[in-house]
Protein backbone atom coordinates (compact mmCIF):
# COMPACT_ATOMS: atom_id res chain seq x y z
CA UNK A 1 0.00 0.00 0.00
CA UNK A 2 1.15 3.58 -1.32
CA UNK A 3 0.17 6.49 0.01
CA UNK A 4 1.17 9.49 -1.99
CA UNK A 5 -0.47 13.01 -0.78
CA UNK A 6 -0.61 16.07 -3.03
CA UNK A 7 -0.71 19.89 -2.16
CA UNK A 8 -4.59 20.16 -3.19
CA UNK A 9 -3.34 23.52 -5.13
CA UNK A 10 -0.65 22.10 -6.99
CA UNK A 11 -2.91 19.01 -7.84
CA UNK A 12 -5.94 21.50 -8.49
CA UNK A 13 -3.58 23.63 -11.16
CA UNK A 14 -2.29 20.39 -12.61
CA UNK A 15 -5.45 18.78 -13.05
CA UNK A 16 -6.90 22.20 -14.88
CA UNK A 17 -3.80 22.13 -17.00
CA UNK A 18 -4.01 18.65 -18.16
CA UNK A 19 -7.64 17.95 -18.37
CA UNK A 20 -8.99 21.31 -19.36
CA UNK A 21 -11.61 21.18 -16.44
CA UNK A 22 -11.83 21.74 -12.47
CA UNK A 23 -11.39 19.42 -9.96
CA UNK A 24 -13.88 18.88 -7.20
CA UNK A 25 -12.48 16.98 -4.42
CA UNK A 26 -14.77 13.98 -3.49
CA UNK A 27 -16.50 14.50 0.07
CA UNK A 28 -15.91 10.17 0.27
CA UNK A 29 -12.57 9.06 -0.12
CA UNK A 30 -12.92 6.87 -3.99
CA UNK A 31 -11.21 4.37 -5.51
CA UNK A 32 -9.78 4.18 -9.17
CA UNK A 33 -8.63 1.13 -10.78
CA UNK A 34 -6.43 2.68 -13.74
CA UNK A 35 -5.15 0.86 -16.61
CA UNK A 36 -2.04 -1.03 -15.83
CA UNK A 37 0.56 1.21 -17.51
CA UNK A 38 -0.33 4.03 -16.36
CA UNK A 39 -0.83 2.44 -12.70
CA UNK A 40 3.12 0.74 -13.17
CA UNK A 41 4.20 4.08 -14.25
CA UNK A 42 3.00 5.62 -11.22
CA UNK A 43 4.24 3.04 -8.76
CA UNK A 44 7.81 3.39 -10.78
CA UNK A 45 7.75 6.78 -9.92
CA UNK A 46 6.89 6.95 -6.67
CA UNK A 47 9.66 4.15 -6.11
CA UNK A 48 11.87 6.48 -7.67
CA UNK A 49 10.86 9.30 -5.47
CA UNK A 50 11.83 7.16 -2.31
CA UNK A 51 14.69 6.04 -3.51
CA UNK A 52 15.68 10.04 -3.98
CA UNK A 53 14.49 10.71 -0.50
CA UNK A 54 16.39 7.86 0.98
CA UNK A 55 20.11 8.73 -0.38
CA UNK A 56 20.38 12.53 -1.29
CA UNK A 57 19.70 14.70 0.97
CA UNK A 58 21.95 17.58 -0.37
CA UNK A 59 21.17 17.24 -4.62
CA UNK A 60 20.00 19.81 -6.02
CA UNK A 61 16.02 20.62 -6.56
CA UNK A 62 16.28 20.04 -10.16
CA UNK A 63 15.69 16.10 -10.48
CA UNK A 64 12.90 16.23 -7.59
CA UNK A 65 11.23 19.25 -9.47
CA UNK A 66 11.05 17.13 -12.55
CA UNK A 67 9.91 13.79 -10.24
CA UNK A 68 7.56 15.76 -8.97
CA UNK A 69 5.68 17.03 -12.26
CA UNK A 70 6.13 13.49 -13.62
CA UNK A 71 4.36 12.06 -10.48
CA UNK A 72 1.35 14.84 -10.59
CA UNK A 73 1.31 14.13 -14.45
CA UNK A 74 0.69 10.63 -13.99
CA UNK A 75 -1.37 10.78 -11.15
CA UNK A 76 -3.79 13.00 -12.97
CA UNK A 77 -3.82 10.45 -16.01
CA UNK A 78 -4.25 7.32 -13.27
CA UNK A 79 -7.65 9.20 -12.26
CA UNK A 80 -8.65 10.46 -15.20
CA UNK A 81 -8.11 7.41 -17.22
CA UNK A 82 -11.32 5.57 -18.69
CA UNK A 83 -13.25 8.18 -17.07
CA UNK A 84 -15.60 10.01 -19.94
CA UNK A 85 -15.34 13.95 -20.08
CA UNK A 86 -19.14 13.99 -18.58
CA UNK A 87 -20.38 10.42 -17.20
CA UNK A 88 -23.54 10.19 -19.24
CA UNK A 89 -26.98 8.27 -17.68
CA UNK A 90 -26.05 4.96 -18.61
CA UNK A 91 -21.83 5.76 -17.50
CA UNK A 92 -23.96 6.09 -14.11
CA UNK A 93 -26.39 3.73 -14.24
CA UNK A 94 -23.01 1.38 -15.04
CA UNK A 95 -21.56 3.09 -12.04
CA UNK A 96 -24.34 1.72 -9.54
CA UNK A 97 -24.10 -1.63 -11.07
CA UNK A 98 -20.30 -1.76 -10.02
CA UNK A 99 -21.37 -0.37 -6.65
CA UNK A 100 -23.58 -3.07 -6.27
CA UNK A 101 -21.18 -5.73 -7.18
CA UNK A 102 -18.45 -4.53 -4.86
CA UNK A 103 -21.01 -4.52 -2.03
CA UNK A 104 -22.05 -7.85 -3.01
CA UNK A 105 -18.53 -8.98 -3.43
CA UNK A 106 -17.69 -6.86 -0.21
CA UNK A 107 -20.85 -9.33 1.53
CA UNK A 108 -19.45 -12.09 0.64
CA UNK A 109 -15.97 -11.95 0.88
CA UNK A 110 -15.09 -15.12 1.59
CA UNK A 111 -17.80 -17.08 -0.28
CA UNK A 112 -17.90 -18.26 -4.16
CA UNK A 113 -20.28 -16.24 -6.34
CA UNK A 114 -21.23 -16.86 -9.56
CA UNK A 115 -22.60 -14.92 -12.70
CA UNK A 116 -26.44 -15.94 -12.75
CA UNK A 117 -26.59 -15.14 -9.14
CA UNK A 118 -25.22 -12.05 -9.47
CA UNK A 119 -27.27 -10.65 -12.58
CA UNK A 120 -30.06 -11.82 -10.28
CA UNK A 121 -29.32 -10.35 -6.75
CA UNK A 122 -28.38 -7.31 -9.08
CA UNK A 123 -31.08 -7.17 -11.36
CA UNK A 124 -28.67 -6.67 -14.35
CA UNK A 125 -28.75 -8.50 -17.40
CA UNK A 126 -25.53 -10.94 -18.53
CA UNK A 127 -24.71 -8.71 -21.62
CA UNK A 128 -24.54 -5.77 -19.90
CA UNK A 129 -22.53 -6.90 -16.68
CA UNK A 130 -20.49 -9.06 -19.02
CA UNK A 131 -19.69 -5.39 -20.97
CA UNK A 132 -19.36 -3.76 -17.48
CA UNK A 133 -16.74 -6.16 -16.03
CA UNK A 134 -15.12 -5.85 -19.40
CA UNK A 135 -14.87 -2.05 -18.90
CA UNK A 136 -13.82 -1.49 -15.50
CA UNK A 137 -11.98 -5.19 -14.66
CA UNK A 138 -10.53 -5.86 -17.88
CA UNK A 139 -11.76 -9.18 -18.37
CA UNK A 140 -14.97 -10.80 -18.81
CA UNK A 141 -17.37 -11.99 -15.74
CA UNK A 142 -16.77 -15.92 -15.28
CA UNK A 143 -12.78 -15.18 -15.26
CA UNK A 144 -12.77 -12.50 -12.97
CA UNK A 145 -15.20 -14.65 -10.95
CA UNK A 146 -13.06 -18.08 -11.15
CA UNK A 147 -10.17 -15.80 -10.54
CA UNK A 148 -11.67 -14.69 -7.12
CA UNK A 149 -12.60 -18.30 -6.71
CA UNK A 150 -8.97 -19.22 -6.90
CA UNK A 151 -7.62 -16.72 -4.69
CA UNK A 152 -9.89 -17.42 -1.99
CA UNK A 153 -9.06 -21.16 -2.61
CA UNK A 154 -5.68 -20.19 -1.94
CA UNK A 155 -5.87 -18.44 0.79
CA UNK A 156 -7.62 -20.89 2.54
CA UNK A 157 -4.83 -23.57 1.86
CA UNK A 158 -2.22 -21.78 3.30
CA UNK A 159 -4.26 -20.89 6.00
CA UNK A 160 -5.26 -24.50 6.55
CA UNK A 161 -3.98 -27.07 8.89
CA UNK A 162 -2.52 -29.53 6.48
CA UNK A 163 -3.03 -32.12 9.35
CA UNK A 164 -6.94 -31.45 9.31
CA UNK A 165 -7.66 -30.60 6.23
CA UNK A 166 -7.62 -31.74 2.49
CA UNK A 167 -7.01 -29.97 -1.02
CA UNK A 168 -10.68 -32.02 -1.86
CA UNK A 169 -11.98 -30.44 0.72
CA UNK A 170 -11.00 -26.98 0.40
CA UNK A 171 -11.21 -27.07 -3.63
CA UNK A 172 -15.07 -28.28 -3.33
CA UNK A 173 -15.85 -25.57 -0.86
CA UNK A 174 -15.08 -23.34 -3.16
CA UNK A 175 -16.75 -25.16 -5.95
CA UNK A 176 -14.16 -26.63 -7.69
CA UNK A 177 -15.50 -30.21 -8.89
CA UNK A 178 -13.14 -31.44 -11.07
CA UNK A 179 -10.05 -32.11 -8.90
CA UNK A 180 -7.91 -32.97 -11.87
CA UNK A 181 -8.43 -29.41 -13.70
CA UNK A 182 -8.42 -27.48 -10.28
CA UNK A 183 -4.88 -28.60 -9.74
CA UNK A 184 -3.78 -28.10 -13.65
CA UNK A 185 -4.86 -24.39 -13.62
CA UNK A 186 -3.77 -23.96 -10.52
CA UNK A 187 -0.36 -24.58 -10.46
CA UNK A 188 -0.58 -22.51 -13.79
CA UNK A 189 -1.89 -19.88 -12.01
CA UNK A 190 0.10 -19.80 -9.16
CA UNK A 191 3.17 -21.99 -9.88
CA UNK A 192 2.73 -24.32 -6.94
CA UNK A 193 0.52 -27.50 -6.62
CA UNK A 194 -2.04 -27.26 -4.26
CA UNK A 195 -0.78 -29.35 -1.94
CA UNK A 196 2.51 -27.51 -1.32
CA UNK A 197 0.33 -24.34 -0.37
CA UNK A 198 -1.75 -26.52 1.78
CA UNK A 199 1.78 -27.92 3.17
CA UNK A 200 3.34 -24.37 3.70
CA UNK A 201 2.93 -22.35 6.96
CA UNK A 202 0.49 -19.67 6.96
CA UNK A 203 2.90 -16.73 7.94
CA UNK A 204 4.43 -17.17 4.17
CA UNK A 205 1.23 -15.84 3.06
CA UNK A 206 2.44 -13.38 0.66
CA UNK A 207 0.17 -10.55 -0.99
CA UNK A 208 -2.51 -12.97 -2.07
CA UNK A 209 -4.45 -10.73 0.75
CA UNK A 210 -4.34 -7.56 -1.91
CA UNK A 211 -6.67 -9.60 -4.28
CA UNK A 212 -6.71 -6.99 -6.99
CA UNK A 213 -3.17 -6.35 -7.76
CA UNK A 214 -2.82 -10.67 -7.04
CA UNK A 215 -5.38 -10.84 -9.84
CA UNK A 216 -3.61 -8.05 -11.84
CA UNK A 217 -0.62 -9.89 -12.23
CA UNK A 218 -1.91 -13.55 -12.81
CA UNK A 219 -3.77 -11.92 -16.02
CA UNK A 220 -0.87 -10.47 -17.06
CA UNK A 221 1.49 -13.01 -16.26
CA UNK B 1 -29.01 -31.38 -1.00
CA UNK B 2 -28.48 -33.01 -4.74
CA UNK B 3 -29.52 -36.40 -5.47
CA UNK B 4 -27.56 -38.46 -7.85
CA UNK B 5 -27.12 -42.07 -8.62
CA UNK B 6 -25.97 -44.28 -11.69
CA UNK B 7 -27.36 -47.78 -12.60
CA UNK B 8 -26.71 -50.58 -15.19
CA UNK B 9 -29.11 -52.29 -16.75
CA UNK B 10 -29.06 -55.57 -18.75
CA UNK B 11 -32.59 -55.49 -19.40
CA UNK B 12 -34.88 -53.34 -21.29
CA UNK B 13 -37.75 -53.06 -19.24
CA UNK B 14 -36.08 -52.24 -16.20
CA UNK B 15 -34.01 -49.83 -17.94
CA UNK B 16 -36.94 -47.40 -19.34
CA UNK B 17 -39.08 -47.77 -16.10
CA UNK B 18 -36.25 -46.35 -14.89
CA UNK B 19 -36.09 -43.25 -16.53
CA UNK B 20 -38.02 -40.50 -14.79
CA UNK B 21 -38.95 -36.94 -16.05
CA UNK B 22 -40.24 -38.28 -19.35
CA UNK B 23 -42.13 -41.37 -20.44
CA UNK B 24 -39.77 -43.42 -22.55
CA UNK B 25 -41.35 -46.24 -24.85
CA UNK B 26 -38.74 -47.92 -26.39
CA UNK B 27 -39.02 -51.00 -29.02
CA UNK B 28 -35.79 -52.67 -29.61
CA UNK B 29 -35.24 -55.32 -33.05
CA UNK B 30 -33.08 -57.63 -30.48
CA UNK B 31 -32.21 -57.20 -26.76
CA UNK B 32 -29.70 -60.18 -27.43
CA UNK B 33 -26.51 -58.70 -25.04
CA UNK B 34 -28.71 -55.67 -23.99
CA UNK B 35 -26.54 -53.30 -21.32
CA UNK B 36 -27.33 -49.78 -20.98
CA UNK B 37 -26.27 -47.19 -17.79
CA UNK B 38 -28.71 -44.53 -16.54
CA UNK B 39 -26.71 -41.46 -14.63
CA UNK B 40 -29.11 -39.47 -13.04
CA UNK B 41 -28.28 -35.87 -10.95
CA UNK B 42 -30.98 -33.46 -9.49
CA UNK B 43 -29.60 -30.05 -8.73
CA UNK B 44 -31.44 -27.49 -7.12
CA UNK B 45 -33.22 -26.32 -10.55
CA UNK B 46 -31.64 -28.40 -12.91
CA UNK B 47 -31.61 -32.09 -13.65
CA UNK B 48 -28.61 -34.10 -15.59
CA UNK B 49 -29.00 -36.83 -17.34
CA UNK B 50 -27.30 -39.34 -19.35
CA UNK B 51 -28.00 -43.19 -21.07
CA UNK B 52 -25.79 -44.83 -22.23
CA UNK B 53 -26.80 -48.31 -24.37
CA UNK B 54 -25.41 -51.11 -26.43
CA UNK B 55 -28.24 -51.88 -28.93
CA UNK B 56 -29.91 -49.57 -31.76
CA UNK B 57 -34.02 -48.87 -30.72
CA UNK B 58 -36.43 -46.76 -31.61
CA UNK B 59 -37.89 -44.91 -28.31
CA UNK B 60 -41.09 -43.05 -28.52
CA UNK B 61 -40.55 -40.09 -25.85
CA UNK B 62 -43.93 -38.15 -23.92
CA UNK B 63 -42.45 -35.00 -22.21
CA UNK B 64 -43.86 -33.61 -19.37
CA UNK B 65 -45.45 -29.97 -19.53
CA UNK B 66 -44.02 -28.29 -16.59
CA UNK B 67 -40.30 -28.86 -17.53
CA UNK B 68 -38.17 -28.10 -20.67
CA UNK B 69 -36.21 -30.63 -22.03
CA UNK B 70 -32.98 -29.98 -23.78
CA UNK B 71 -30.71 -32.84 -25.64
CA UNK B 72 -27.25 -32.03 -25.44
CA UNK B 73 -24.77 -31.99 -28.55
CA UNK B 74 -22.86 -35.38 -29.38
CA UNK B 75 -19.55 -34.98 -29.44
CA UNK B 76 -17.50 -38.09 -30.93
CA UNK B 77 -20.57 -40.10 -30.70
CA UNK B 78 -23.07 -41.53 -32.66
CA UNK B 79 -25.65 -39.56 -33.85
CA UNK B 80 -28.89 -39.52 -32.83
CA UNK B 81 -32.23 -39.50 -34.73
CA UNK B 82 -35.20 -37.14 -33.54
CA UNK B 83 -38.36 -36.74 -35.18
CA UNK B 84 -36.98 -38.30 -38.45
CA UNK B 85 -33.95 -35.65 -38.81
CA UNK B 86 -30.47 -36.54 -37.93
CA UNK B 87 -28.79 -34.71 -35.63
CA UNK B 88 -25.65 -33.54 -36.28
CA UNK B 89 -22.59 -33.55 -33.98
CA UNK B 90 -22.48 -30.44 -31.76
CA UNK B 91 -26.26 -29.53 -32.83
CA UNK B 92 -28.40 -29.35 -29.55
CA UNK B 93 -32.26 -29.70 -29.33
CA UNK B 94 -34.93 -27.87 -27.62
CA UNK B 95 -37.68 -29.99 -27.27
CA UNK B 96 -41.63 -28.51 -27.52
CA UNK B 97 -42.87 -28.33 -24.05
CA UNK B 98 -45.09 -31.62 -22.85
CA UNK B 99 -43.90 -32.35 -26.70
CA UNK B 100 -43.91 -36.04 -27.89
CA UNK B 101 -40.99 -37.39 -30.18
CA UNK B 102 -38.84 -40.31 -31.74
CA UNK B 103 -35.40 -40.85 -30.83
CA UNK B 104 -33.17 -43.12 -32.52
CA UNK B 105 -30.19 -44.76 -32.74
CA UNK B 106 -28.27 -46.81 -34.89
CA UNK B 107 -26.37 -49.09 -32.93
CA UNK B 108 -24.56 -48.11 -29.26
CA UNK B 109 -25.43 -44.54 -28.59
CA UNK B 110 -25.59 -41.75 -25.84
CA UNK B 111 -27.80 -39.12 -24.86
CA UNK B 112 -28.07 -36.36 -22.74
CA UNK B 113 -30.72 -34.54 -21.79
CA UNK B 114 -30.54 -31.44 -19.00
CA UNK B 115 -34.25 -30.48 -17.94
CA UNK B 116 -34.99 -27.44 -15.99
CA UNK B 117 -38.86 -26.53 -14.23
CA UNK B 118 -40.15 -24.26 -17.00
CA UNK B 119 -40.22 -21.34 -13.77
CA UNK B 120 -36.94 -21.46 -13.68
CA UNK B 121 -36.05 -21.91 -17.15
CA UNK B 122 -38.10 -18.45 -17.72
CA UNK B 123 -36.21 -16.61 -14.70
CA UNK B 124 -33.06 -18.07 -15.77
CA UNK B 125 -33.20 -17.11 -19.21
CA UNK B 126 -34.96 -13.21 -18.43
CA UNK B 127 -31.78 -13.00 -15.75
CA UNK B 128 -29.05 -13.97 -18.42
CA UNK B 129 -30.43 -12.54 -21.58
CA UNK B 130 -32.55 -10.04 -20.53
CA UNK B 131 -35.68 -11.08 -22.00
CA UNK B 132 -38.39 -14.27 -21.60
CA UNK B 133 -36.69 -17.32 -22.73
CA UNK B 134 -40.04 -19.44 -23.94
CA UNK B 135 -40.09 -23.37 -24.68
CA UNK B 136 -40.71 -23.03 -28.77
CA UNK B 137 -44.05 -25.40 -29.68
CA UNK B 138 -42.25 -26.74 -32.21
CA UNK B 139 -39.14 -28.82 -31.35
CA UNK B 140 -35.83 -26.66 -32.51
CA UNK B 141 -32.44 -27.90 -32.69
CA UNK B 142 -29.85 -25.22 -32.89
CA UNK B 143 -26.43 -25.40 -33.63
CA UNK B 144 -24.31 -23.18 -31.37
CA UNK B 145 -20.68 -22.28 -31.89
CA UNK B 146 -18.34 -25.36 -31.87
CA UNK B 147 -16.61 -24.37 -28.35
CA UNK B 148 -19.91 -23.68 -26.55
CA UNK B 149 -21.10 -27.30 -27.61
CA UNK B 150 -18.04 -28.60 -26.54
CA UNK B 151 -17.82 -26.97 -23.35
CA UNK B 152 -21.79 -27.86 -22.38
CA UNK B 153 -21.32 -31.34 -23.49
CA UNK B 154 -17.73 -31.93 -21.30
CA UNK B 155 -19.64 -29.92 -18.26
CA UNK B 156 -22.55 -32.82 -18.55
CA UNK B 157 -19.71 -35.74 -19.13
CA UNK B 158 -18.16 -34.26 -16.18
CA UNK B 159 -20.70 -33.90 -13.63
CA UNK B 160 -22.38 -37.18 -14.87
CA UNK B 161 -18.76 -38.61 -14.04
CA UNK B 162 -18.87 -37.52 -11.23
CA UNK B 163 -21.70 -39.14 -10.24
CA UNK B 164 -20.22 -42.66 -11.39
CA UNK B 165 -17.07 -42.28 -9.58
CA UNK B 166 -17.50 -39.99 -6.66
CA UNK B 167 -20.92 -39.47 -5.34
CA UNK B 168 -19.62 -37.96 -1.86
CA UNK B 169 -18.39 -35.02 -3.77
CA UNK B 170 -21.79 -34.22 -5.46
CA UNK B 171 -23.44 -34.08 -1.81
CA UNK B 172 -21.48 -31.32 -1.02
CA UNK B 173 -23.70 -28.40 -1.08
CA UNK B 174 -21.16 -26.20 -2.80
CA UNK B 175 -20.13 -28.42 -5.70
CA UNK B 176 -24.00 -28.96 -6.20
CA UNK B 177 -24.33 -25.30 -6.55
CA UNK B 178 -21.01 -24.52 -8.43
CA UNK B 179 -22.19 -27.56 -11.17
CA UNK B 180 -25.67 -25.73 -11.56
CA UNK B 181 -23.98 -22.26 -12.04
CA UNK B 182 -21.30 -23.43 -14.25
CA UNK B 183 -23.95 -25.09 -16.73
CA UNK B 184 -26.34 -22.24 -16.68
CA UNK B 185 -24.61 -19.13 -18.45
CA UNK B 186 -23.02 -21.99 -21.02
CA UNK B 187 -26.47 -23.53 -21.84
CA UNK B 188 -28.39 -20.07 -22.11
CA UNK B 189 -25.74 -19.16 -24.59
CA UNK B 190 -26.33 -22.25 -26.24
CA UNK B 191 -30.27 -22.09 -26.38
CA UNK B 192 -29.62 -18.14 -28.17
CA UNK B 193 -28.35 -19.84 -31.36
CA UNK B 194 -29.74 -20.04 -34.63
CA UNK B 195 -31.46 -23.18 -35.98
CA UNK B 196 -29.73 -25.59 -37.75
CA UNK B 197 -32.44 -27.14 -39.26
CA UNK B 198 -35.62 -25.75 -39.82
CA UNK B 199 -38.72 -28.53 -40.04
CA UNK B 200 -40.72 -27.61 -43.11
CA UNK B 201 -44.15 -28.12 -44.12
CA UNK B 202 -43.58 -31.76 -45.05
CA UNK B 203 -41.61 -32.68 -41.66
CA UNK B 204 -44.05 -31.08 -39.96
CA UNK B 205 -46.94 -32.47 -41.59
CA UNK B 206 -45.22 -36.00 -41.10
CA UNK B 207 -44.71 -35.58 -37.82
CA UNK B 208 -48.45 -34.65 -36.64
CA UNK B 209 -49.23 -38.18 -38.84
CA UNK B 210 -47.29 -39.46 -36.20
CA UNK B 211 -47.91 -38.21 -33.03
CA UNK B 212 -51.76 -39.56 -34.11
CA UNK B 213 -50.32 -43.08 -35.29
CA UNK B 214 -48.89 -42.92 -31.53
CA UNK B 215 -52.26 -41.73 -30.59
CA UNK B 216 -53.79 -44.43 -31.68
CA UNK B 217 -51.77 -46.99 -30.60
CA UNK B 218 -52.12 -45.26 -27.73
CA UNK B 219 -55.87 -46.26 -26.80
CA UNK B 220 -55.54 -49.96 -27.30
CA UNK B 221 -51.29 -50.53 -26.73
CA UNK B 222 -52.32 -54.24 -26.80
CA UNK B 223 -54.54 -54.72 -29.74
CA UNK B 224 -53.33 -56.58 -32.38
CA UNK B 225 -54.09 -53.82 -35.28
CA UNK B 226 -54.89 -54.45 -38.93
CA UNK B 227 -52.67 -51.86 -41.10
CA UNK B 228 -56.07 -51.07 -43.13
CA UNK B 229 -57.60 -50.18 -39.68
CA UNK B 230 -54.46 -47.92 -38.52
CA UNK B 231 -54.83 -46.07 -41.96
CA UNK B 232 -58.48 -45.04 -41.28
CA UNK B 233 -57.78 -44.25 -37.69
CA UNK B 234 -54.93 -42.43 -38.79
CA UNK B 235 -56.72 -40.56 -41.63
CA UNK B 236 -53.87 -41.07 -44.03
CA UNK B 237 -52.92 -43.58 -47.14
CA UNK B 238 -51.13 -46.81 -46.53
CA UNK B 239 -48.44 -45.77 -48.25
CA UNK B 240 -48.15 -42.27 -46.58
CA UNK B 241 -47.91 -44.18 -43.50
CA UNK B 242 -44.99 -46.34 -44.21
CA UNK B 243 -43.36 -43.30 -45.44
CA UNK B 244 -43.49 -41.71 -41.68
CA UNK B 245 -42.85 -44.73 -39.84
CA UNK B 246 -39.41 -45.65 -42.00
CA UNK B 247 -38.54 -41.44 -41.53
CA UNK B 248 -39.12 -41.33 -37.87
CA UNK B 249 -39.00 -45.38 -36.42
CA UNK B 250 -36.83 -46.64 -38.93
CA UNK B 251 -39.05 -49.74 -39.55
CA UNK B 252 -42.70 -49.98 -41.22
CA UNK B 253 -45.94 -50.21 -39.06
CA UNK B 254 -46.43 -53.37 -38.40
CA UNK B 255 -43.00 -54.40 -37.01
CA UNK B 256 -43.06 -51.57 -35.03
CA UNK B 257 -46.77 -52.26 -33.29
CA UNK B 258 -45.64 -56.14 -33.47
CA UNK B 259 -42.09 -55.07 -31.28
CA UNK B 260 -44.20 -52.62 -29.13
CA UNK B 261 -46.63 -55.62 -28.25
CA UNK B 262 -43.86 -57.95 -27.25
CA UNK B 263 -42.23 -55.23 -25.45
CA UNK B 264 -44.75 -55.67 -23.09
CA UNK B 265 -45.27 -59.16 -23.13
CA UNK B 266 -41.83 -59.21 -21.81
CA UNK B 267 -42.07 -56.73 -18.84
CA UNK B 268 -45.31 -58.93 -18.16
CA UNK B 269 -43.57 -61.77 -17.96
CA UNK B 270 -40.83 -60.32 -16.50
CA UNK B 271 -42.27 -58.65 -13.34
CA UNK B 272 -44.69 -61.22 -13.17
CA UNK B 273 -47.50 -59.27 -13.10
CA UNK B 274 -50.57 -61.61 -13.39
CA UNK B 275 -48.86 -64.83 -11.09
CA UNK B 276 -51.37 -67.10 -12.18
CA UNK B 277 -51.10 -66.61 -15.79
CA UNK B 278 -49.08 -68.79 -18.51
CA UNK B 279 -46.96 -67.22 -20.98
CA UNK B 280 -50.48 -68.36 -23.76
CA UNK B 281 -52.68 -66.32 -21.92
CA UNK B 282 -50.19 -63.10 -21.45
CA UNK B 283 -49.61 -63.64 -25.03
CA UNK B 284 -52.91 -64.19 -26.24
CA UNK B 285 -53.70 -61.00 -24.01
CA UNK B 286 -51.15 -58.29 -26.62
CA UNK B 287 -52.46 -59.95 -29.82
CA UNK B 288 -50.16 -62.93 -30.56
CA UNK B 289 -52.60 -65.52 -30.74
CA UNK B 290 -49.64 -68.27 -32.71
CA UNK B 291 -48.22 -69.64 -30.05
CA UNK B 292 -45.36 -70.92 -31.73
CA UNK B 293 -44.83 -68.12 -34.33
CA UNK B 294 -44.75 -65.87 -30.50
CA UNK B 295 -42.41 -68.14 -29.15
CA UNK B 296 -40.01 -68.16 -32.32
CA UNK B 297 -40.17 -64.42 -32.69
CA UNK B 298 -39.77 -63.51 -28.93
CA UNK B 299 -36.82 -65.81 -28.81
CA UNK B 300 -35.39 -63.59 -31.35
CA UNK B 301 -35.81 -60.36 -29.72
CA UNK B 302 -34.89 -61.44 -26.36
CA UNK B 303 -32.27 -64.56 -26.89
CA UNK B 304 -34.59 -66.58 -24.30
CA UNK B 305 -37.82 -68.68 -24.45
CA UNK B 306 -41.45 -67.00 -22.91
CA UNK B 307 -41.33 -69.33 -20.27
CA UNK B 308 -37.77 -69.17 -19.19
CA UNK B 309 -38.85 -65.43 -18.39
CA UNK B 310 -41.58 -66.11 -16.65
CA UNK B 311 -39.48 -68.77 -14.49
CA UNK B 312 -36.69 -66.75 -13.72
CA UNK B 313 -39.85 -64.18 -12.26
CA UNK B 314 -41.06 -66.42 -10.12
CA UNK B 315 -37.89 -67.71 -8.78
CA UNK B 316 -36.75 -64.54 -7.83
CA UNK B 317 -39.46 -62.24 -7.06
CA UNK B 318 -37.56 -58.77 -8.47
CA UNK B 319 -34.59 -59.81 -10.86
CA UNK B 320 -33.92 -56.05 -10.61
CA UNK B 321 -30.60 -54.00 -11.68
CA UNK B 322 -27.53 -55.46 -11.16
CA UNK B 323 -26.15 -52.39 -9.75
CA UNK B 324 -27.42 -49.58 -8.26
CA UNK B 325 -25.95 -47.21 -6.26
CA UNK B 326 -27.75 -43.93 -4.80
CA UNK B 327 -26.41 -40.93 -3.17
CA UNK B 328 -28.46 -38.15 -1.43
Amino acid sequence: MRLLSQCAIGLAAAWRALVGRDLTMPSNTRRFRPSRPLMLRLINLHEAAGQLAKGTAGTSVQPARALEQAILHALVMCFTDGMPDEIDSGGRRHLAIVALFEEMLAANHDQPLYLAEICTAIGVSERTFRFICQEHLGMGPIRYLWLRRMHLARHALVLADSTKSTVTKIATEFGFWELGRFSVEYRALFGEAPSASLRRPPEDLRKSQNVPIAFADAEFA
Amino acid sequence: MARCGTTNFNDASDYQASIRGAKFNIAFNSQRAFEARLTWLELRHMRLLHGQETLPRVAHISLPLDSVFISLPTINDPLLIYGGVEVLSGDIVLHSLGGQMHQRTRGPSQWSFITLALEHFAAWGRTLTGFDLAPPSVTRILRPPRLDAAHLSRLHADACRLVETNPEIIAHQQVARAIEQDILPVLVNCLMSNDAHKYNASNRNHADIIARFEDVIAIHPERHLQISELCKAVDVPERTLRTCCMEFLGMGPNRYLRLRRLNMVHAELRLNVSPTASVEEVARRYGFSELGRFAALYQTVFGEMPSTTLRCARIVPTRNSSLVSETG
